[in-house]
């Protein structure tokens, strides 16, 4: 949402006509608005973030020579993965490898996850070779620890290519470290990374029973060191399916609310649409309590009270740290916190990833030197890292970026307030939290009518936590077109459609470069890590989730924490407005809704030539 | 670089990875190899009978690859063959011949081992008859390409039991005089055997006689009739299976824990390996009959072995390997049902073996069996595969029905009083009739990742997901009722049933007992590795120690192991009589408590 008088590029004085409304001045007719609605919010859910988030060239600058080929492979081989994913059911009739754990790949397929490794090793190999000389070394050595794996060692000809590959890449690292990229790069890097990796393989006696276990199990421990980098992306996809069902819904009651206030029946129209929302919200909710059901037991109602009430002061603590935070108000809103979802949500799950999975990775080296993590500590790390997640809110908050920083501290508090009530036998529902939302929203806004300060913003605001917690409620709809796909593939179509969508819009950060992290290594980091989330799920399908990471745990987690701070930051922003008001008076209608070839997603207290300072170069 | 030209460079490279990839993971098919014509396929099995008294038997056969094979016959006897001469190590295949017989317990196993090489296919151990001889060089009992008319012979040490002999064998092809083996492509093969005792052999030996054996020997199916060298006369088993265990009932209702006798108020007895032909003992999955066999997996070979136990007046108890079996590819799953043993494996079958070692059938299933199969009632079992295909088969093999689940991959199976519950990673719990038939289905929020812990008690079914949050379902309706957190919140893999109450099972912190009623852990077995609900009370064993716990978890008594044996990999049954723990992982071995 824009403070009107922003972006004198993007504000329209006047009424609001829409998007595609004609601009000849006159009033467009009811089908028109409806038109300019929906345009506006497929723009803004689906066109934007594709536009945006997408891997291309768009020519600012131009990608070097040969880059465009490598992407097209990547992609060919994502589309390759992804759709032996989506049949992955019927292809496990072919001839399997099974490992004595139950492990098993259809034999066919192996090669093909063998020639992903190979690709992703060196789009990664040469995605990193051009960064900045700390993030360089250890990167290469990682990526040579996955393609080594363990030492062939039962055949001298495999080990004689993996000691000299290894060596050569070595040495072609310190000799191509600090020149441009060059495409040959990729190809001498998939040659020496792709016969390191399967020389590992040439060892395992071919065929018998215990060779097929020994493959597999050389196989196994690759896809778990490679695809642990995937984890955060995995996560990602796994929230993408509320990322959309939260979109979706607050763009839409900004569309609908944009085309409220264009109407001269503004404030029946209002009253009817609010009215009709309060109704359905409450007949269902009202069901539920007569019925209930899970998350609508007294206690279930109490903690989710309790929870939304910690939830929202914290918000609002948080939201105090922001610089002009002595103005009234909040600074930010619903649509402000979709918008910013895309930039913000890697750095929220690979945060998540070490909060979440940091005992284990100190496990394992500790593990080395015979250390015992006891028990207990996986929860503290939990606990505290959820404290540092909100500290980093702060840091955020003081930095401007108010909407990441009210998703690192409501993701911090879900996940510090998850573990310490779980320690305490006490759990906390989602469902209970969206009814204490759909109290508070409906306290608020009686108390707003009564007092008659229920201004077209304040709505706004209230509207969009009813429509968020409906379009909550029927978000698994979207998955039943695909149910019988989701047959076919033993993956949940919920992760497919995710995954995706995640491919078609993670990728803003290829825009550009930087000395230390050019844009070729960007790009070329943004293919492996396509092809990787691919490869994970694809074994993860094939393999039905046996022995490799668990890609159910890494869609249940980024679901539930990731997709979880979305929605809460969404309603603690709403029912602050709702309650606060918004920072520097009620937002105009029609300043959002004028649809631009490219949108910019605004930061609330942008001072004036801010843009000037960061906007893309080219722009 | 010009751009299409990086694209056709790298497209080169991926493909030619992909075909080397292909030769790393191609099965080699061995029935394509110089001197496998005669040899069975790998896995394939068939019913015969063995001896003069024509005792009825079930022989299988198993390729394996390996550089040595170890094996062992009664003690003293040689424990490793190196390959047959002329072979690299990593080329040389292995054929497993295993023949388990209906009859007395001392006398049920015959197990045979050849080396299959470009020369022809060697015997190098045969085990059963003459408590086993081992050969080295192996005894060339058919060389490659033989035709009839062709004779050889092969010489070497002949060990067993007692000292060494050389020996020597002249053996010779011709035609079978049965038109249709001849047409078949069989041969009859004729051979003679003598031994001269070594210098190192005790004079007092008893030297083993001089032998003649005529066995036919037909493509892909090994000896089909008559006697193979150093073996018993076989012939085909005609019609069907006479009565299991030599008339002895196979089933005889749920195995009843509470009819043990009170384990702690005797003495414990270790069993050794002294007597045993092959330490069979290895890590998971293990299984104990209904007559007290336990029947164990080797890792390396993916071979069964049922062992008994034998009391010696001067050695004391021990564990004796009574009969061998191998069933195709990998074993998955291991269970026993009264005195049925199941076997899932990675060929995607189930296969029915009874407690003496016969094999009774064979049932393809359509995809991985990763867990084992539960009993849905008296005579019927019930399982899933990896895809939520939910099968009842009765106890001759036959499907009674098949139910395809919603759930996702590789979902979880429980079974109690004739009903099924299934449940898969995305929260999803069906239940079942006896007949397959859907009674309800519920979707829970409370899934973690890993398909729910389902466990029906009285009137609720509770569900676990495995990190200390519950779910109650009503059992008639599958209406949610409540859901809760209880335990200390780690991770837990067993909900498993005891009167009112359920025992939580967690490697990192041991055995909790939870009461539904109340939804509060009463007890809790710190470093508890495995339960088993006996006599109103429980039976857990730590690293250390087997505790006896009332109903509720609170200790009542407490009795040292034999041995302690640290590691999670540990299993308990229980026979008439007789508390089997069966250890695995680094320290494997079994208990036995009377």
């Amino acid at each position: 949402m824009s403070t009107p008088g922003e972006f004198s590029a993007t504000k329209v004085d006047g009424p609001v006509t829409g998007g595609a409304a004609p601009s000849s001045g006159t009033d467009p007719s009811g089908l028109q608005r409806v038109w300019a609605v929906l345009k506006f919010v497929i723009v803004k859910t689906f066109v934007e973030p594709i536009t945006e988030g997408r891997l291309r060239d768009d020519h600012r600058p131009p990608w070097p020579r040969g880059l465009r080929a490598i992407v097209a492979i990547g992609v060919v081989l994502y589309a390759l993965l992804t759709t032996v994913a989506v049949f992955a059911k019927p292809l496990r009739d072919l001839s399997l490898m099974v490992m004595p754990d139950g492990l098993s790949m259809p034999r066919l397929l192996v090669p093909l996850l063998m020639v992903a490794i190979s690709f992703i090793l060196a789009a990664a190999y040469t995605g990193v070779l051009h960064v900045v000389w700390w993030a360089r070394w250890p990167a290469v050595i990682a990526i040579c620890a996955v393609a080594v794996g363990t030492p062939n060692t039962g055949q001298l000809l495999a080990l004689s290519v993996q000691v000299f590959g290894l060596l050569a890449l070595l040495v072609f690292t310190a000799v191509r470290g600090r020149k441009r990229f060059a495409s040959g790069e990729f190809l001498v890097a998939l040659l020496i990374l792709g016969h390191i990796f399967v020389a590992g393989f040439l060892q395992t006696g071919a065929g018998a029973v215990m060779g097929d276990a020994t493959a597999l199990a050389t196989l196994q421990g690759t896809l778990l060191r490679l695809t642990m980098y995937a984890a955060p992306a995995l996560m990602l996809t796994g929230a993408a399916m509320l990322e959309l069902t939260v979109t979706v819904s607050t763009w839409t009651a900004r569309g609908v609310w944009e085309g409220i206030m264009a109407s001269h029946h503004r404030r029946l129209v209002g009253a009817v649409l609010m009215g009709v929302l309060l109704v359905i919200t409450w007949v269902v909710e009202i069901g539920r309590l007569v019925e209930a059901g899970p998350g609508y037991t007294p206690g279930d109602i109490a903690g989710g009270m309790a929870y939304l009430v910690v939830a929202l002061a914290l918000g609002a603590l948080v939201l105090r740290a922001a610089p002009r935070s002595h103005r009234p108000g909040v600074p930010v809103d619903g649509d402000d916190i979709a918008s910013d979802w895309n930039a913000s949500s890697i750095t929220l799950a690979v945060a998540l990833a070490l909060v979440l999975f940091g005992d284990s990775i100190a496990g394992s080296l500790l593990g080395v030197f015979g250390v015992q993590i006891p028990p207990v500590l996986g929860g503290v790390v939990v606990v505290l890292g959820g404290l540092v997640l909100i500290r980093l809110g702060v840091a955020r908050a003081r930095a401007n970026q108010v909407a990441r920083a009210l998703l690192l501290t409501l993701m911090g508090f879900s996940l510090a307030s998850g573990k310490l009530t779980l320690l305490m036998s006490w759990g906390i529902t989602t469902d209970a939290i969206w009814f204490a939302a759909v109290v508070g929203a409906t306290g608020v806004l009686i108390w707003l009518v009564v007092r008659q300060r229920l201004t077209p913003d304040r709505g706004l605001a209230l509207a969009t936590v009813f429509v968020v917690s409906r379009a909550y409620d029927v978000r698994e709809w979207l998955d039943n077109p695909f149910t019988e796909l989701s047959a076919l593939s033993g993956t949940s179509m919920a992760l497919l459609v995710g995954l995706l969508w995640r491919q078609l819009t993670e990728y803003q950060f290829t825009r550009g470069g930087s000395r230390r992290f050019p844009q070729p290594s960007r790009v070329l980091v943004a293919v492996a890590n396509m092809s990787l989330v691919g490869l994970a799920i694809t074994a993860g399908a094939l393999s039905l989730g046996q022995g490799v990471l668990s890609i159910d745990q890494m869609e249940q987690i980024g679901s539930t924490e990731l997709g979880g701070a979305l929605l809460t930051a969404v309603l603690v922003a709403s029912l602050l407005i709702a309650w606060l008001g918004r920072e520097g008076g009620d937002a105009a209608p029609g300043a959002e809704f004028q649809l631009l070839p490219m949108t910019l997603i605004e930061q609330k207290g942008w001072e004036p030539g801010f843009f000037d300072q960061h906007a893309p170069r080219g722009w | 670089m010009r751009s299409w030209l990086t694209g056709i460079a790298a497209a080169v490279i991926l493909l030619w990875l992909a075909l080397l990839s292909a030769v790393a993971v191609v099965r080699d098919d061995p029935s394509r190899e110089p001197g496998f014509d005669f040899v069975p396929t790998d896995g394939s099995a068939e019913r015969i009978t063995v001896g003069p008294d024509a005792i009825p038997a079930s022989r299988e056969h198993a390729l394996i690859r390996g550089n040595a094979i170890q094996f062992g016959a009664a003690a003293g006897a040689l424990s490793q063959s190196s390959p047959p001469p002329g072979t690299r190590p990593e080329d040389a295949w292995w054929w497993r011949e295993t023949t388990a017989l209906a009859g007395p317990a001392d006398d049920r196993a015959r197990h045979t081992v050849h080396s299959i090489s470009p020369d022809g296919v060697r015997l190098h151990a045969a085990l059963g008859t003459e408590d086993g001889a081992v050969f080295s060089p192996g005894l060339l009992e058919l060389p490659t390409a033989v035709a009839p008319g062709q004779s050889w012979t092969s010489e070497g040490t002949r060990t067993q039991a007692g000292g060494a002999w050389d020996y020597r064998n002249d053996s010779s092809a011709a035609r079978p005089a049965d038109g249709n083996l001849a047409d078949a492509g069989c041969l009859e093969i004729t051979s003679r055997t003598t031994v001269r005792p070594r210098a190192e052999t005790p004079s007092d030996a008893i030297v083993p006689a001089p032998r003649s054996d005529v066995a036919t020997w037909c493509p892909r199916r090994g000896v089909v009739q008559g006697t193979p060298t150093g073996g018993e006369t076989v012939a085909k088993l005609e019609g069907a299976w006479p009565p299991d265990r030599m008339g002895q009932p196979r089933s005889a209702g749920p195995r009843d824990p509470a009819g043990l006798p009170q384990p702690l108020g005797a003495a414990a007895t270790e069993p050794v390996f002294g007597s045993s032909p092959i330490p069979e003992l290895g890590r998971d999955p293990s299984a104990v009959t209904r007559d007290g066999t336990l029947v164990s997996l080797t890792p390396a070979t993916q071979g069964l072995a049922g062992s008994t136990i034998r009391t010696d007046p001067a050695r004391g108890a021990e564990l004796q390997a009574r009969w061998w079996a191998k069933p195709p590819g990998n074993v998955l799953t291991l269970t026993a049902f009264d005195d049925i043993v199941l076997v899932t494996t990675s060929t995607r079958d189930v296969i029915a073996y009874e407690s003496g070692g016969r094999r009774l059938w064979r049932r393809h299933t359509a995809d991985l069996v990763l867990q084992p199969p539960r009993r849905l009632d008296r005579n019927r079992v019930v399982m899933t595969d990896a895809q939520g295909r939910v099968t009842a088969l009765d106890d001759s093999g036959e499907i009674s029905w098949t139910h395809q689940v919603s759930a996702q991959a590789a979902p979880l199976l429980t079974a109690a009083d004739g009903e099924v519950y299934v449940s898969g990673g995305d929260g999803a719990v069906e239940r079942l009739d006896s007949e397959g038939r859907p009674v309800w289905q519920a979707t829970v929020d409370n899934a973690a990742s890993a398909p729910l812990l389902v466990q029906p008690i009285g009137s609720i079914v509770l569900l676990g997901n495995g990190s200390g949050g519950f779910t109650e379902l009503d059992r008639a309706t599958g209406n949610w009722r409540r859901d809760y957190v209880a335990g200390n919140a780690h991770s837990f893999t067993e909900l498993l049933p005891g009167g009112d109450r359920v025992a939580l099972t967690s490697s990192r912190t041991g055995v909790q007992i939870l009461d539904p009623q109340t939804r509060r852990v009463t007890g809790v077995i710190a470093g508890g590795r495995v339960a088993l609900p006996i006599n109103g009370g429980w039976l857990v064993a730590t690293d250390d120690d087997l505790v006896r716990t009332d109903i509720g978890g609170v200790e009542t008594g407490r009795q040292p192991l034999p041995r302690a044996r640290p590691g999670d990999e540990v299993s308990m049954a229980t026979s008439p009589g007789v508390l089997w723990l069966v250890h695995g992982g680094s320290a494997p071995g079994v208990e036995v408590v009377r």
